[in-house]
């Protein structure tokens, strides 16, 4: 009897520690099982379509933040449905700022598509290590995805980063438009405008001298501004080819060489203009003509009574000036007279 | 699953818990109850994050616990404000002392599945006393946002409570509510046609004068983007090009007021019914004759940084000459509007 007692503890103990035992490993085995893989809320998620219109192809951005410390290895974008995806191949990046949010950062790692299947587009990464950090990266040919076809709003799509297995990251859904239209058209007129402003209407020489080439004190100057593309051109004829005195019988102090360029000298009596210019602004290349190039004393052109090109120029022009120098020179023999003088005619044209 | 686990437990781990370590095993078949003539022993088998209990006691999830306090009543919990990534949530306190601490539980899948609400307000599996707070510390009366939940997904949550030393309670009745998906809507018009095509045109750019186009282009936003974000334009010239003069106009940053010539955009309106607010982005913000450049790149034209309804940002384009810009008839431009709402 005592024997049988003595099994029946045995037993009953063996039973005790193996319901403990199965208590406590039941415990253990339900504390450290695994989950199911489950994909935890991106931090951030943008997905940004240059272009909005409809059936319009398009590059774009992707940018995310992760929450969670895993390791990615890719990330999925899931295009909205409707919008036309190209093979994986179309689907180059970069990771230029192209006026990303504010943080972004270029996405490490990332490299061309290698997968398309339906809506979704599988990208190789690199791992993401800051979760703090909002990684871009653009997709870079608009052959890539098209825009769907219809106009509508809150068309959703998710970014999701994936392990190296691969097992879902982190995910985040976004959402965008499809618009009729998210261009607006622009055109504009520009009339066309050419001034031509004589600064004043007279030109006082004074004594002339018969030692010394006498010139314009305060030489006038014609002032243009043009839009036409082709440029102007400015002309010049005189009444007398030169100064003439009524007084003097209607002696003439002669115009020296019309159409060509000289310097007066002091002694020998004659006349000229000579031509000067300056631009703020333009296209245009401005030049005094060669014969009535002046910026040295006495040197200039003879004007007559022929219209004659004193300066031209190839564009538009913002305040182009013209300084006009009237130079003359008398000799012993010039007759003496108060009254010499001269109307000096100055036109101007654009060519639009 | 668990019979699989606990096999292969058996050959090679020392089974333990945080309460207990077993220092000797074996295979045995004890059931629920052993007893002889001089001893009983009771035992039950359970998962440590449900509620065991039996008529006179609960057991709390993640802690080890003595006795019980009643279960909170459901919490008030809700989509706040048209939310995709979070839902609101508060407490009830049902009364109970002020030192209580509480446990919330929640689930998309009517609790076959839970996770529990950390301190930083995320859902995640760790359960243990860190989980329970007290009701100030999940904000008290104005609740708080738990965070990082899918989008379009109902959830369910239900509270359990902790109070004094380790008494506890199981969970309360529970409370329902869905996250919705996000969303955006972006409609474009001009002062003149919410029809496309859309235009604007300066129909004489007379030399000396800045001048407006003739309709201002006009982008209305809503979107429930719980981070906001952005209206950006770009355009295809850089410029408005003429063909005919073989010449484009730069656009540039500038006071048009006082620069020689020059094209751009200001912004002149930034409104909302609610949220954001939209703010114009320099250099598109300015008065007067003041614009900022267009360029073949995008660039942030206004911005917000919150949800928003109903938002309008009105742009003007503003260009100018002078007569170093040939004259012709087909200057043009293609301006682009682009929406990035950051969810």
């Amino acid at each position: 009897m005592l024997r049988t007692i003595r099994q029946q503890n045995t037993i009953k103990k063996v039973s005790f520690y193996s319901l403990s035992a199965l208590l406590a490993f039941s415990a253990v085995a339900l504390v450290i099982q695994p989950e199911a893989a489950h994909a935890v809320t991106l931090n951030k998620v943008l997905v940004r379509f240059d272009r909005l219109q409809i059936s319009q192809g398009t590059t774009g951005t992707v940018c995310a933040q992760p929450t969670s410390t895993a390791t990615e290895a890719s990330v999925q974008v899931v295009f909205p449905t409707g919008y036309t995806l190209g093979a994986a191949g179309t689907f180059t990046v970069n990771t230029t700022n192209l006026n990303w949010p504010t943080g972004g950062t270029a996405w490490t790692g990332i490299g061309t598509a290698n997968n398309v299947t339906s809506q979704t587009v599988t990208f190789p990464s690199g791992d993401l290590a800051s979760t703090s950090t909002l990684y871009c990266f653009n997709w870079t040919n608009t052959a890539a995805v098209t825009v769907k076809s219809s106009a509508t709003s809150s068309n959703a799509g998710t970014v999701t980063t994936q392990t190296s297995v691969p097992a879902p990251i982190d995910t985040g859904s976004y959402s965008t438009v499809s618009l009729a239209s998210d261009q607006i058209g622009v055109s504009a007129s520009v009339p066309q405008a050419f001034t031509f402003a004589l600064s004043s209407t007279t030109d006082t020489l004074g004594a002339l001298s018969t030692s010394s080439v006498v010139s314009s004190s305060s030489a006038p100057t014609i002032t243009v501004n043009t839009n036409a593309k082709n440029g102007w051109t400015a002309w010049g004829q005189d009444a007398n080819t030169g100064l003439k005195s009524v007084s003097a019988g209607n002696y003439t102090i002669a115009s020296k060489t019309p159409g060509t360029n000289s310097t007066l000298v002091a002694g020998t009596e004659f006349a000229n203009l000579g031509v000067t210019t300056s631009q703020t602004g333009g296209t245009g290349t401005l030049a005094a003509d060669a014969a009535f190039l002046g910026g040295g004393t006495g040197k200039g052109g003879g004007l007559d009574t022929t219209l004659r090109t004193i300066a031209s120029s190839n564009g538009t022009a913002n305040n182009a000036v013209l300084t006009l120098t009237n130079n003359a020179v008398v000799s012993a023999t010039t007759p003496a007279a108060t009254d010499y003088s001269d109307t000096i005619t100055m036109v101007g044209a654009a060519l639009f | 699953m668990l019979r699989t686990l606990t096999a292969a437990f058996l050959l090679a781990v020392m089974p333990s818990s945080s309460n207990y370590v077993l220092h000797s095993y074996d295979f045995g078949n004890g059931s629920g109850t052993a007893s002889g003539t001089t001893y009983k022993m009771n035992g039950t088998v359970g998962r440590p994050s449900g509620a065991l209990s039996s008529a006179t006691y609960m057991l709390p999830a993640g802690i080890k616990a003595s006795t019980s306090v009643s279960a909170p009543a459901a919490p008030t919990f809700i989509n706040a404000s048209n939310n995709y990534d979070r839902l609101h949530l508060t407490l009830a306190t049902s009364s109970l002392p002020s030192d209580t601490k509480y446990l919330i539980a929640i689930s998309s899948d009517g609790f076959a599945t839970a996770k529990y609400v950390q301190t930083d307000n995320t859902i995640g599996s760790v359960v243990n006393i860190n989980n329970y707070q007290v009701y100030a510390a999940w904000g008290g009366a104005s609740g708080f946002s738990i965070l990082g939940l899918a989008s379009n997904t109902t959830y369910s949550v239900k509270v359990a409570a902790l109070q004094g030393s380790n008494t506890g309670s199981g969970f309360g009745p529970i409370a329902s509510a869905a996250t919705v998906s996000p969303t955006v809507t972006l409609a474009l018009s001009t002062s003149l046609t919410s029809t496309p095509p859309f235009t604007t045109t300066f129909s004489s750019l007379a030399p000396g004068t800045p001048i407006n186009g003739n309709a201002t282009l006009i982008a209305a936003i809503t979107t429930n983007a719980i981070n906001g974000g952005a209206l950006a334009i770009y355009d295809q010239f850089g410029g408005l090009k003429s063909t005919a003069a073989n010449y484009t106009l730069a656009s540039a940053s500038a006071n048009l007021s006082v620069a020689q010539n020059g094209y751009g955009a200001q912004v002149t309106t930034a409104t909302q019914t609610s949220g954001g607010p939209i703010v114009s982005a320099s250099p598109y913000n300015g008065s007067g004759n003041t614009v900022g450049a267009l360029t073949t790149s995008q660039q942030t034209l206004a911005s917000f940084s919150n949800p928003i309804t109903n938002g309008n940002i009105t742009t003007a384009l503003i260009a100018k000459t002078d007569s170093s810009v040939p004259s012709a008839g087909d200057y043009a431009d293609t301006v682009t509007l682009s929406l990035s709402p950051l969810f």
